[in-house]
């Protein structure tokens, strides 16, 4: 194995190989980049098991002499390719487990690791895909991931359950406390569809994705789910298992419904939950919706203070009063994915989940469930 | 080890493991019980090979890219467990289920081995029942045990068992012989390891010699009735050093006691350290049968207790104390 490529170009490409990449697993293979040298390309693969990436350099700087594979240390790698001089990196294969890498005026040798230990992956792509825009796609995961389980005791909730009907997409999150669901049109009808996709993976998934035009093609499978964006492809491990039916679990009538400022409801809510005993994170707030009109965010923590907030929605409010308890947690993080500025929150009574939705946020939902206070 | 090698020691295990896949009738879980050194970590590799192996012909065939990578144990679908300390804890079973909740990097089946199952502590052996209680697709479990009534019956009747058995004593004995071990060192390691393998790698300790000479003088020590405690104090600190040498010292001084009980009970063939009679014959008048018994249950639950944290050179101080207990007619 001998070539020659741009330095840059192969640090680019290494960065975003880095993403799977292993620092912690039983075998040492997975802390290898997998480079395969063709004729007129490179090829890298990283896996961490959970997840995988291939990614294929076309380059007009490359240059091959002789085409090879070879399974490099992957930390190393990345960090001399950084370091190195000059335009040019030229790369060779001293004997089965030695790889020179020269540029400017470095000459590096680096042990090698034995790529028969390397995993055989799949990244079979389909006939039948679904090809959404990246900024789509990019949507509809920082919508819903968020809302995964992190605790493993049901490891299905860890996940996103991805939904194809017909021509429809929708990705459904929830830890049992609260849930996200986000549906988008597809262009095309595809056979009904459904993978659990762990969360982590997608928010692996969404550092690659750029914020352009372009699309990605995702490929299902039973065992796997395939990304391709432009040169990468990547993979998934999915989760096993039936994912619960929550369809049920969302309310259809509200017979409250108060329109909020977004920004004006999460700063409230921010600082009502200052002044919490429990760590901040979790601070139980109140609202109160007055014969008024006017809604009160409390928060009361007896040996340290007291919070009301008063909120004026910004529309009529639809309904009688009302006073519910939940989690601020929860509810920042839900209002933080709306794109728009008004929030309509829907109740259907103070110990029932209630649901946010939003204007120009077309097809989410964000249901939370209430907590009892006494 | 080559599979040919491996099928002719375990003759039985490889058959049905064989027979069963043949005739499709797989088990979920596996119990896999036998002494150290019966091969039975190498059969699950085998058994591991037989599912994935992708030679149609000859399963496994020990040569295609998943049977090399499971002899290097670094297939992706093979996950093995081994106690980090000296117990398989709930938070190695967690991972496994974590590992196997999710679909297989490569297609084909996925194989978990727990190895040293029967050293599970009660935490890990219930997330592991609940575990075997879904049985999963494709997903084949073996645990590796010395004992299998240590595990929950509640596992063992969710698993099939399959014995690997050990080698008769006489067979270690001349095969160390043959090896050119010196006879009673040979009769020793025989009577505590019941491999031949394990018998050569316990002879072969670099300090087993000064092991024996501490059991020894230590029984010596005793027939003069000098404080056991105080003279090996420095002893004990050189030679014996960490749980596994507690361990060996152990087994040596359970077999001299054995002999003992056999002298006790005038029962003269087959002693281990004949060489020994003498200073045998001086304890003797002071212990009873029972007290000699009562003391071999104190090295076995001692022998029971190093599994665990405990203070090691304590424990060993309580069991020479009682050691130097005598009857009161004197």
């Amino acid at each position: 194995m001998r070539f020659e490529i741009n330095k840059d170009k192969l640090l680019y490409h290494l960065i975003v190989a880095q993403k799977a990449l292993s620092n912690k697993t039983p075998n040492p293979a997975l802390q290898g980049i997998k480079l395969d040298v063709l004729k007129d390309k490179l090829i890298l693969t990283t896996s961490n098991s959970d997840i995988s990436i291939k990614i294929t350099v076309e380059d007009a700087s490359l240059n091959v002499e002789e085409e090879g594979a070879v399974l490099i240390p992957g930390k190393y790698f990345i960090e001399i390719v950084r370091k190195l001089d000059g335009q040019l990196v030229q790369m060779s294969h001293l004997d089965d487990n030695l790889l020179r890498i020269e540029a400017d005026h470095s000459d590096i040798t680096l042990n090698t690791l034995e790529l028969d230990d390397y995993p055989n992956i799949a990244f079979n792509e389909k006939e039948n895909f679904v090809k959404i825009n990246v900024r789509t796609l990019k949507t509809i995961i920082r919508q819903t991931a968020f809302a995964t389980s992190t605790i493993e005791n049901r490891p299905i909730l860890t996940g996103v359950n991805l939904k194809i009907d017909g021509k429809k997409l929708t990705g459904v999150a929830t830890d049992s406390y609260r849930l996200s669901q986000k549906t988008i049109p597809l262009e095309e009808a595809y056979d009904t569809m459904q993978v659990i996709v762990p969360g982590k993976s997608l928010e692996e998934l969404m550092k690659i994705l750029e914020n352009n035009q372009d699309h990605v093609e995702i490929h299902f499978d039973q065992a796997r789910v395939l990304f391709k964006y432009n040169n990468i492809l990547f993979v998934s491990r999915l989760l096993e298992g039936n994912y619960p039916e929550t369809s049920k679990l969302i309310p259809q009538e509200f017979p409250v419904k108060i329109k909020f400022n977004k920004e004006t409801l999460i700063t409230a809510i921010e600082r009502a939950s200052l002044l919490s005993s429990r760590d901040g994170h979790n601070a139980i707030v109140k609202l109160d919706l007055r014969a008024d009109d006017i809604v009160e965010i409390t928060s009361n923590s007896p040996e340290i203070g007291r919070v009301l907030e008063e909120v004026y929605p910004v529309d009529e409010v639809v309904g009688s009063p009302i006073k519910i308890a939940f989690s601020s947690k929860y509810i920042l993080e839900a209002l933080k994915v709306f794109a728009s500025s008004e929030v309509t929150v829907n109740f259907t009574g103070e110990i029932r989940p209630f649901i946010i939705t939003g204007e120009y946020d077309e097809d989410m939902l964000q249901l939370i469930l209430p907590v009892k206070t006494d | 080890m080559t599979y040919e090698t491996l099928k002719a020691s375990q003759k039985e295990a490889i058959k049905i493991l064989e027979n069963s896949y043949a005739k499709k009738r797989l088990s979920h879980a596996y119990i896999f019980e036998g002494e150290a050194g019966t091969k039975k970590f190498d059969t699950a590799l085998f058994f591991a090979s037989l599912l994935l192996c992708s030679d149609a012909n000859k399963k496994p065939c020990g040569q295609c890219h998943h049977c090399r990578r499971i002899q290097h144990q670094t297939h992706p679908n093979l996950y093995i467990v081994r106690p980090a300390k000296r117990m398989v804890v709930k938070d190695d079973i967690q991972e496994l289920q974590k590992e196997f909740n999710k679909t297989a990097l490569e297609d084909g089946a996925k194989i978990y081995i727990i190895s040293e199952a029967d050293t599970m502590n009660p935490y890990a052996s219930n997330a592991l029942l609940k575990f075997l209680e879904e049985p999963h697709d494709n997903i084949y479990g073996i645990l590796l045990v010395k004992d299998s009534t240590k595990l929950l019956p509640t596992i063992r009747s969710r698993s099939q068992i399959i014995n690997f058995h050990s080698l008769p004593e006489i067979t270690i004995y001349e095969n160390l012989i043959e090896q050119g071990f010196d006879p009673q060192l040979a009769r020793l390691a025989s009577a505590i390891h019941h491999t031949t393998d394990s018998a050569e790698a316990f002879l072969s300790l670099p300090n087993v010699y000064d092991l024996i000479d501490i059991v020894y003088a230590l029984y010596e020590d005793l027939s003069q009735q000098k404080p056991l405690i105080l003279t090996f104090e420095k002893e004990i600190f050189d030679v014996v050093k960490n749980t596994d040498d507690y361990q060996a010292l152990l087994d040596i001084m359970m077999y001299y006691q054995k002999d003992l009980i056999y002298g006790k009970m005038n029962h003269h063939k087959n002693l281990i350290f004949d060489d020994q009679q003498a200073i045998m014959e001086t304890i003797l008048p002071h212990k009873t049968k029972a007290m000699l018994l009562e003391e071999l249950q104190h090295m076995l639950s001692l022998k029971n207790n190093l599994n665990f944290y405990i203070n090691e050179r304590l424990a060993f101080d309580n069991l020479l104390l009682a050691l130097e207990r005598r009857t009161n007619h004197e």
